[in-house]
């Protein structure tokens, strides 16, 4: 279907996409895994070992950080720089030593801020938890990052920017410009661990909360919506649904998020404006992030029928669902009077997860799946039938662990604000605690599940790099084909 | 699934320049900026005043050293094993 | 553009644009999302007259409702000290002994009770006291301060062995064995014979023995026969109900080198009339004397 642009095909640097894929695959399995063994530690806290080293507090900063930075990072890191090649017709900016700076960079960036916070090193503020040499070396990486991806743009061999490129420099440049305002800090001496942050009080919870809520708004949707742009139409070989839907959801949603942070500091001493504020533009943000939901769907139209055979599209697929019903969880948290129920609940928690679980893995899951056949030039994947093994495992997983914490957390929100009918408080923290264990185990085994459905992933993609492809029925059919 | 054949990247042609593949004047630079990384590092681990932050100047150095080797390999020519 | 792609699917035009083989349609924006959005806007506006919202140099606006979640929560929590005045007051006004003869106020002050009870004594004396490990049950009648009303206030407010209450409850066992006061073979003995109290397989010889020891060290505090004595703490050795562990080499390491159970003092935490209130709950749940 392009024949028209037939010609000199560029050679695109596919060796950095390989090597982000692998460290995707090896820190998504590190990261779910310690979120397991956290979840477990909250049901059974034997399983702290009476260690600093592995005690819930340290392990919790290394279960996010590890998700979000390491398994999210490398994916964002891996897909952006496979999808400006490809969009922008040409190889990357800065050439292939640039392109390994950046992949090896970030991998130390990784170690050196889970190494800290096991050994007890956190700057104590929630996802910027490394310490000021960390936060260095990242800005250091990332400003690599930056030159390398609009280099490649502004070198691109076609007229205009693709959608996802959008999105993926929305991401950059935000996280560049987060990350240096939250990390404003002093550090005691220059040869050593500790440092202060410059702000103070309820104006640090403030950046805090500005840096914490657009480290999901660009890192995990921003982000993940400019491989979203570029997998499910490539998956599903149909066009984009709208052109024009793509230019006001983007704006509109670059523009409302960055001021919806205060929704996370309701009733504390943030001034009552900032609040309000907080909540307005949480509310407003509603349809902007649906806008990436419609675009995302309405592109399967002509296409549906392909998500009986393609289990990968389906990841795909049901990767929007998950962000449409997060993208509306959201804003009705942060109404005041729901917030008053949900805050600091595990109900927070199940949103949270079922955004990144939901939205982020599943569609990194389906980016994955496509990429990998593509970057070690085979066919088809290892076992399609293994796709939807770990599809149906992960969304069952995934359906414990809210479903628990929805439970759990508007059960806790509701035991603290009963009152008796003399006005005294009806049961104590530890009584919540105790009414919160049976859902803690659910929690736990729904993460177990995930696991299990990210190690089957890696196994088959492994199993695909290799170049071995399963015998096995054709999803949909009933014959044993053989194919090879 | 199979028409994911359609969308194998472009073959690498005689006349395109290697994407991956390193220059040799980007070489030298990034020599020199991995050396100052590998001799902070050093100093870091000298005189660092508490353990992680010793842990810290190893894991530059380490960096450093391990990608002087990795800008060594891109810089040498591609040796094609089908020659 | 020459001439128009059209979709085939959907036959909607085409942008014609294409990158890696992604076209995109032209398709307008969908009337219903648009119409949301507007709408959340405009209750987003709306909101924003109504509490405070904008800021300026010089402050903000403050709302048409005047709300302030400060305000509200002042005039709240004053709203429910109001509600509970009519028994606050009264309960001020007496001691616990009255307060327990009065239906209504002791109605109020088990609720009250248990509210403060769950909040600062549950997390080591068990939700309805039912005690674990190292802190007493409450809700037996074994006490070993006492287990009256006026006890148990003396107990809540001061605490046992709290350094910084001149009228904490005190009273220290020696360390028999560590400053060797007795011997070791002593302590073996003794430790014979307060198994033996308790019921346990104790070697008879040596208990023999022990008794001799126990009346001459022991039972000034802890009572000829181990019957214990609330005025000084020490508690009984015969029932078989033990704050550390039952077995011999707890005996043993007892007398040697004494663990002694600590409670905070709680007035100056607790509000007086709470106190009072929580004696009356920790009273009434089953061992009140």
């Amino acid at each position: 279907m392009t024949q028209s642009r037939a010609g000199v095909m560029p050679s695109y640097n596919e060796q950095i996409v390989r090597m982000f894929t692998i460290a995707s695959m090896f820190w998504g399995v590190v990261g779910f895994l310690v979120g397991v063994v956290i979840a477990f530690q909250l049901a059974f806290p034997a399983l702290n070992l009476g260690l600093e080293w592995t005690s819930f507090g340290r392990l919790r900063p290394l279960h996010t950080s590890a998700v979000i930075f390491a398994f999210g990072g490398n994916v964002l890191l891996g897909t952006s720089l496979f999808v400006v090649q490809r969009t922008c017709r040409t190889a990357l900016f800065g050439g292939p030593l640039m392109a390994e700076f950046l992949f090896w960079g970030y991998q130390l960036f990784i170690v050196l801020a889970a190494s800290g916070y096991v050994l007890g090193i956190t700057g104590g503020t929630e996802y910027s938890e490394p310490e000021w040499y960390t936060d260095l070396w990242l800005t250091l990486v990332w400003v690599v990052y930056l030159l390398i991806f609009l280099g490649t743009l502004m070198k691109r061999k076609e007229p205009h920017i693709y959608v996802a490129n959008w999105f993926y420099l929305a991401f950059i440049v935000t996280v560049a410009m987060l990350h240096i305002g939250r990390n404003l800090s002093m550090p005691v001496s220059f040869l050593g661990t500790k440092s202060y942050s410059l702000f103070a009080g309820v104006q640090d919870a403030m950046l805090q909360w500005w840096y914490g809520h657009n480290a999901v708004g660009f890192f995990l949707t921003a982000g993940f919506l400019g491989i979203m742009y570029y997998f499910v139409p490539k998956q599903a070989n149909r066009p984009v649904y709208s052109y024009r839907l793509s230019i006001v959801h983007f704006w509109s949603l670059i523009f409302l998020y960055i001021w919806a942070g205060p929704h996370h500091l309701h009733y504390t001493s943030l001034p009552d404006w900032t609040q309000s504020l907080g909540m307005v533009f949480s509310i407003m943000l509603w349809m902007p992030s649906w806008g990436g939901m419609i675009n995302g769907l309405m592109t399967l139209s002509g296409a549906w029928d392909k998500l009986r055979t393609d289990p990968v599209l389906r990841f795909l697929v049901t990767s929007i669902g998950f962000y449409g019903m997060s993208t509306f969880e959201g804003p009705v948290m942060s109404i005041k009077a729901v917030n008053s129920l949900s805050h600091y609940t595990d109900w927070t928690i199940g949103h949270v997860h079922s955004g990144a679980l939901g939205w982020v893995a599943f569609v990194s899951f389906g980016a994955m799946y496509y990429m990998v056949p593509v970057l070690w030039k085979r066919e088809r994947l290892y076992s399609s039938r293994l796709v939807e093994w770990h599809f149906w495992i992960a969304t069952f997983g995934i359906v414990l662990y809210i479903v628990s914490m929805w439970i759990s957390g508007i059960m806790q929100g509701l035991m603290w604000r009963a009152y008796d009918s003399l006005g005294f408080l009806q049961y104590s923290f530890v009584e919540t605690v105790a009414a919160m264990h049976p859902y803690y185990v659910v929690r736990g085994f729904g993460g177990v599940l995930f696991l299990i459905g990210a190690l089957i992933m890696t196994y088959n993609l492994i199993r695909t790099m290799r170049g071995d492809v399963r015998q096995e029925r054709s999803i949909g059919s009933t014959v044993a084909v053989a194919q090879a | 699934m199979n028409d994911q054949s359609a969308h194998a990247a472009p073959a690498t042609t005689q006349q395109s320049v290697d994407a991956e593949h390193a220059s040799g004047a980007a070489g030298a630079i990034m020599l020199v900026v991995l050396g100052i990384f590998a001799l902070l590092g050093i100093f870091v681990m000298a005189q660092a005043v508490d353990g992680v932050f010793q842990l810290f100047g190893a894991c530059l150095t380490l960096f450093s050293i391990f990608m002087l080797f990795r800008v060594i390999a891109l810089l040498l020519p591609h040796h094609s094993s089908d020659i | 553009m020459a001439e128009v792609e059209r979709d085939l699917a959907t036959g909607v035009q085409t942008t014609g644009h294409e990158w890696d083989g992604i076209k995109e349609l032209n398709n307008p924006l969908p009337r219903w999302w648009l119409l949301v959005f507007y709408a959340c806007v405009i209750y987003g506006l709306a909101y924003t007259v109504f509490y405070p919202a904008w800021p300026s140099l010089s402050g903000y606006t403050k709302g048409v409702l005047g709300y302030n979640s400060h305000a509200d929560y002042y005039t709240e929590v004053a709203g429910a000290a109001e509600a509970k005045k009519q028994f606050t007051d009264r309960i001020a006004a007496i001691g616990v002994a009255e307060i327990a003869q009065d239906p209504q106020l002791l109605e109020f002050s088990l609720a009250g009770g248990q509210a403060v009870f769950n909040e600062n004594c549950a997390q080591c004396h068990g939700v309805g006291g039912q005690g674990q490990r190292f802190y007493p049950v409450l809700a037996d009648d074994n006490w070993i301060w006492g287990g009256k009303l006026a006890d148990i206030e003396q107990t809540v407010r001061h605490g046992i062995r709290h350094q910084d209450d001149p009228d904490t409850r005190q009273a220290q066992m020696l360390r028999f064995g560590a400053d060797e006061i007795l011997d070791k073979a002593q302590v073996t003995d003794v430790t014979e014979y307060v198994v033996g109290l308790s019921g346990g397989d104790a070697d008879a010889v040596a208990a023999e023995r022990g008794a001799k020891v126990f009346a001459e060290n022991c039972a000034a505090c802890h009572g000829a026969g181990g019957a214990g004595n609330q005025e000084l703490g020490a508690p009984s050795l015969v029932n078989k109900i033990w704050q550390f562990t039952g077995d011999r080499a707890s005996f043993a390491a007892q007398i040697n080198s004494p663990r002694h159970g600590v409670m905070p003092a709680w007035q100056g935490r607790l509000s007086d009339d709470l106190i009072k209130m929580v004696t009356v709950y920790v009273h009434s749940l089953g061992g009140g004397q």
